[in-house]
């Protein structure tokens, strides 16, 4: 009996650690999500089987070709206005069917400027109104003045509102976000950065009685706000709370690391936001629920932006999307309801793998997602912002899946070495499969010889930018170096943050190009020259001390070295510049680079910079009274270019078909017209597009066309630069050594070879 | 009848000895399979698996015979980290022997005083890996500890990650954090040395090196055998710390195979990896078995 027990629970034992071992085989797939990857996990993106479910996503968009004001009425109803309440449209049935009817504003231009419109329980909007206040008007066009005490004093007092949300609330109370010419106040009070007239912290509400005796209250409160069953404030200090409407108590702190931006909220108040390009659910009981993955709804489109959420009684919400159309940002209504039968189409359902987010691949996926619906896509980004996980720890995760066969479908290979992948067997031969006619056929080329595995859907390219006359004096790396180190110093860094030098050095005391940290001097000229120095796995020593001594001659010049950074006297300098994606992209912001800083600050003659936005560009080159031009910034690789967002498909992918539908989303018009802001597009006709775009929005403001020989430039471009991060890395610690004198150019070459001769080794 | 009783008896007995024999087999096979489950599935299936990839195409697909081998011999970087690997071995593992069993010794004599000794030297063993490289960072750095104090001495500062001197901080770094176990082991095998050969040598009139030579060495031939493996073994740990401190492609001097193990993977070169360490189990179990074989000889 005994020996039966023991034989038992020998047996339980083993079986245990037998389900175990399986759980812990099991776990590799789940630790990659765990340890950094953002898969779709979420209820409307997660792979779903038949039947269990998902969010479906219609397009309710009424006739209006522009921004939509819209707003849900107690019963349900719709209501959308246009820009300047030209046209109203209802519908009774959640968007299937719209009722035109002609807008207050089609007669009366004092509603142009209307932000936002609410709906007051006897049917009249509730609007704001330039110096008069906020005004209810019947559907007669007839207004009434809507008594707000603060408002209307602030008025009075010649202070202009600008009211961006309303929102009716019961019993005539009404919530709304507005500022108070909010830059003059900054102007006024020397540097007090105060908004959304935040006046008076101690005074937080305002109480006052309408006419019929009812107490209105006002609260201050910063940011953007949203109403439901409760009230979600979001502020400037990125601390987030749900207030009862009633008293205008907090009820809850919303706990988020990020900036939060409330979009809407619902009858039991919760709040929508979008947290990287997710729409999230915060209820009031500080649960969180992501209720559409960015990367499976139209709603996620890197090419827009959403710009409200409002809650369907009936179930359900509706996104307002601000979304590209030809000319301008337009607003798309997209209806999401749960629907319990929907599914997916087994074959139409791929991985996407990527190392860091990307635009462009975003983008794709919604192209995708607009012409299958019944697709669904997982992108797996494996350096998430949480952290923790290393480009290397990502790597070896992904081997061994490809390995095992549970690889995703699509890699986008940046920072991944792909020629590995390619030269192995792991990839498919893309040839005859993607269509590459419209490619920029140069760039295509060293892609293509032995078969098309890995295929670059954007590229960067190192130039420089400055008048004809100083270009020429650059024409080869040697005379870049010499024009350099023989120009001008840049001017003490006391007398730019001073601001004696804004607006432009004497040009005879202009440098002829300035750096202010090593990082950035090394990177452009690393891309521009290490395909000379670095080539069929071997290294060219004579080509390395070249590279090395720009680079020391160039470092010396402006001080790179350890003592000298771009933290001079504690302050980063550098230009922000915010790009607008005229004809698609979300907004950049961007920190320009020392060499374009100077360039623009007019202490530099010319600039050397990676460019791979037509917009920045058009900027960069805008200067008075002087005629840029721009050239490949020289080096000793012959038309030097880096290629970019490198897409490849599993040769052991069983959605291979699919992939190829992807890989050719990501290259086709749609996609590749729109700028993401991180680099050129592969197609002629898309940078046409790009351009041609752009300068119509700047043909509508009176400024000049921009017209860059952009083609000339990029028909020049014929060598890859090698961009596998570990050889950069152990080339960048000699190299900064090498600037800060404690190695000299011998010295550092000598120490590469040495450094990097187990990588080329391992590689033979 | 009592003849017919006795051989039932006897061959009662006989089919009582098979069964209680045959159920302690099942019984100890039974209370062995878990451990050897767990060595199923996470050894020796997987070495099964590495093995057959050694001679298949990445992918695993197409079989390319030796082709993997022979290009792993040919590769200039496994020549460099064979080497090393097999220099870091020959010299750690005879000093830490020796250095772990010396102090074994020492801290006997002065028992039963020496739980704090045997704590301080067991104290590296605790000492996360993260936390041993921030301090080899800190006093190896080129502006570290260590050169502070040579400038101190007015001697010209060591690049010690960046030179032949990596080496012996690796060799330091072993022994440092593995003397402690080791002389835990050899403590024990010294307690298993019954007290009556020293008094019987001491009796006969041998000295305390001819007792060490004569008693202590031989009666602990069998722990030899086990620290010599565990040593040896233990030596391919120093890789994580040699990781740490120098990254993928640290000096010349401890280029070590896992380093050249761990960047085929990361290069997706999994049939060189498999070929490779192929050839290392092979190499590995061969030493084992000598050194077995050497012990039992002498046993």
């Amino acid at each position: 009996m005994k020996k039966a027990a023991k034989f038992l629970l020998c047996a339980g034992v083993m079986l245990l650690w037998l389900v175990a071992s399986a759980c812990g085989s099991g776990n590799n797939e789940d630790g990659v999500n765990a340890s950094g990857t953002n898969g779709a996990g979420t209820r409307g993106a997660t792979p779903l089987a038949a039947g269990a479910g998902r969010y479906v996503e219609v397009d309710i968009t009424p006739p209006i070709n522009g921004r939509i004001m819209l707003v849900v009425a107690p019963d349900g109803g719709l209501v959308a206005f246009d820009e300047g309440l030209h046209n109203r449209y209802d519908s009774a049935d959640n968007g299937i069917t719209w009722v035109h009817a002609t807008g207050v504003g089609a007669a009366d231009e004092r509603f142009a400027d209307v932000q936002s419109v609410g709906l007051l329980p006897d049917g009249r909007l509730l609007v704001y109104l330039q110096e008069e206040g906020l005004t209810a008007v019947s559907a007669d066009g007839t207004t009434a003045h809507f008594p707000m005490p603060y408002i209307d004093a602030g008025i009075a007092d010649g202070d202009e509102f600008n009211v961006s949300f309303i929102h009716v609330l019961d019993n005539e109370r009404v919530l709304l976000t507005y500022n108070v010419d909010w830059i003059a106040r900054f102007m006024r009070d020397g540097g007090t950065f105060q908004m959304f007239g935040e006046e008076d912290d101690d005074e937080e509400e305002e109480t006052d009685e309408d006419e019929d005796g009812q107490p209105r209250t006002q609260m201050r409160v910063g940011g953007t706000v949203a109403a439901g069953g409760g009230m979600a404030f979001g502020s400037m200090n990125a601390v987030t709370a749900i207030h009862c409407i009633q008293t205008g108590r907090e009820l809850e702190r919303l706990s988020h690391t990020e900036f939060m931006q409330p979009m809407g909220a619902n009858a039991q108040g919760g709040v929508y936001t979008v947290a990287s390009h997710n729409l999230v659910l915060y209820s009031a009981n500080g649960d969180v629920e992501v209720l559409l993955n960015g990367t499976a709804f139209a709603f996620g489109s890197p090419a827009g932006f959403p710009v409200g959420v409002s809650s369907l009684p009936a179930g359900g919400f509706i996104a307002n999307v601000m979304q590209p159309a030809a000319e301008e940002m337009v607003s798309r209504l997209l209806k999401y309801i749960w629907d319990e039968n929907a599914t997916i189409n087994p074959g139409k359902d791929i991985t996407i793998w990527t190392l860091e987010d990307n635009a462009l691949v975003r983008a794709a996926i919604t192209e995708v997602w607009r012409l299958y619906p019944e697709a669904n896509f997982t992108l797996e980004i494996a350096l998430s912002e949480e952290g923790g996980v290393t480009a290397t720890d990502a790597i070896r995760t992904l081997n061994t899946r490809l390995l095992s066969g549970r690889g995703p479908d699509v890699i986008i290979m940046d920072g991944t070495p792909f020629e590995n992948y390619a030269n192995r067997g792991m990839l498919l031969d893309l040839t005859g499969r993607v269509d590459t006619a419209g490619m920029y056929q140069n760039l295509l080329a060293p892609f293509a010889a032995g078969g098309l595995y890995v295929l670059p859907t954007q590229f960067t390219v190192p130039m420089m930018v400055g008048e004809a006359s100083h270009l020429r004096q650059a024409l080869t790396p040697d005379n870049l170096v010499q024009a350099i180190v023989t120009g001008n110093p840049l001017p003490p860094m006391e007398a730019m943050l001073a601001g004696r030098v804004i607006g432009g050095a004497p040009d005879e005391d202009s440098a002829f190009m300035g750096f202010n940290d090593l990082d950035e001097l090394f990177h452009l000229l690393w891309i521009a020259n290490v395909s000379a120095f670095i080539h069929d796995n071997r290294l060219d020593s004579n080509a390395l001390g070249e590279f090395f001594t720009a680079l020391y001659a160039i470092s010396e010049k402006f001080g790179l070295g350890a003592e000298a950074d771009m933290m001079q006297g504690g302050v980063a300098t550098g230009v922000f510049m915010v790009v607008s994606g005229g004809g698609g992209a979300t907004n950049r912001v961007n920190m320009l680079g020392g060499s374009m800083t100077n360039f623009l600050l007019q202490t530099a003659h010319t600039a050397a910079f990676e460019a791979g936005n037509i917009h920045m560009l058009s900027s960069f080159m805008r200067r008075d009274n002087m005629e840029l031009e721009l050239a490949l910034l020289p080096g000793l690789a012959q038309g030097a270019w880096v290629p970019s967002t490198l897409v490849g498909i599993s040769a052991d992918t069983a959605m291979q078909d699919f992939a190829v539908t992807f890989v050719n989303a990501m290259l086709s018009m749609e996609v590749q017209r729109l700028n993401h802001g991180t680099g050129f597009s592969m197609l002629p006709e898309a940078t046409a597009w790009q351009l041609a775009n752009m300068n119509e929005i700047l043909a509508e403001v009176g400024m000049p066309l921009f017209e860059p020989n952009l083609d000339v430039l990029i028909a020049q471009l014929s060598t890859p630069a090698l961009i596998e991060t570990t050889l950069r890395e152990m080339v960048w610690q000699t190299a900064e050594r090498l600037a800060d004198g404690r190695l000299t150019v011998e010295g550092a070459v000598a120490e590469v070879e040495q450094n990097i001769r187990n990588y080329l080794a391992e590689r033979s | 009848m009592s003849k017919i009783f006795a051989i039932t008896l006897q061959s009662g007995r006989k089919y009582v000895s098979q069964y209680v024999r045959r159920s302690e087999g099942v019984t100890a096979l039974a209370f062995l399979a878990p451990s050897f489950a767990g060595i199923l599935i996470f050894f020796l299936i997987p070495f099964a698996d590495t093995v057959r990839r050694s001679f298949y195409d990445v992918r695993g697909v197409n079989f390319i015979g030796l082709q993997s081998y022979t290009s792993v011999i040919n590769n200039a970087a496994f020549r460099l980290a064979a080497t090393n690997t097999l220099r870091f071995v020959a010299i750690c593992i005879p000093l830490l022997l020796l250095i772990s069993l010396g102090i074994a010794l020492l801290i006997r004599c002065i028992r039963p005083h020496n739980a704090l000794f045997k704590t301080t030297f067991l104290l590296p063993m605790a000492v996360p890996v993260a936390s041993i490289v921030l301090l080899w960072q800190v006093v190896f750095n080129d502006n570290g500890l260590a050169n502070s104090v040579l400038e101190f001495f007015n001697l010209n500062a060591v690049n010690f990650m960046g030179s032949g001197a990596a080496f012996w901080v690796l060799v330091f770094t072993y022994l440092w954090k593995n003397t402690g176990y080791n002389m835990i082991l050899w403590l024990a095998g010294l307690d298993s040395i019954s007290d009556t050969l020293y008094e019987a040598a001491h009796v006969d009139g041998a000295n305390k090196w001819q007792s060490f030579r004569y008693v202590t060495l031989p009666c602990l031939l069998p722990t030899i055998g086990i620290v010599s493996i565990l040593s040896l073994l233990n030596s391919f740990k120093v890789f994580r710390e040699a990781y740490l401190v120098a990254g993928a492609y640290p000096h010349d001097s401890m280029y070590l195979l896992q380093h050249l193990f761990n960047n085929w993977f990361v290069q997706m070169d999994v049939s060189r990896l498999s070929a490779a360490a192929t050839m290392l189990a092979v190499v590995l179990l061969v030493i084992i078995l000598l050194i077995r074989g050497f012990l039992d000889e002498k046993d």
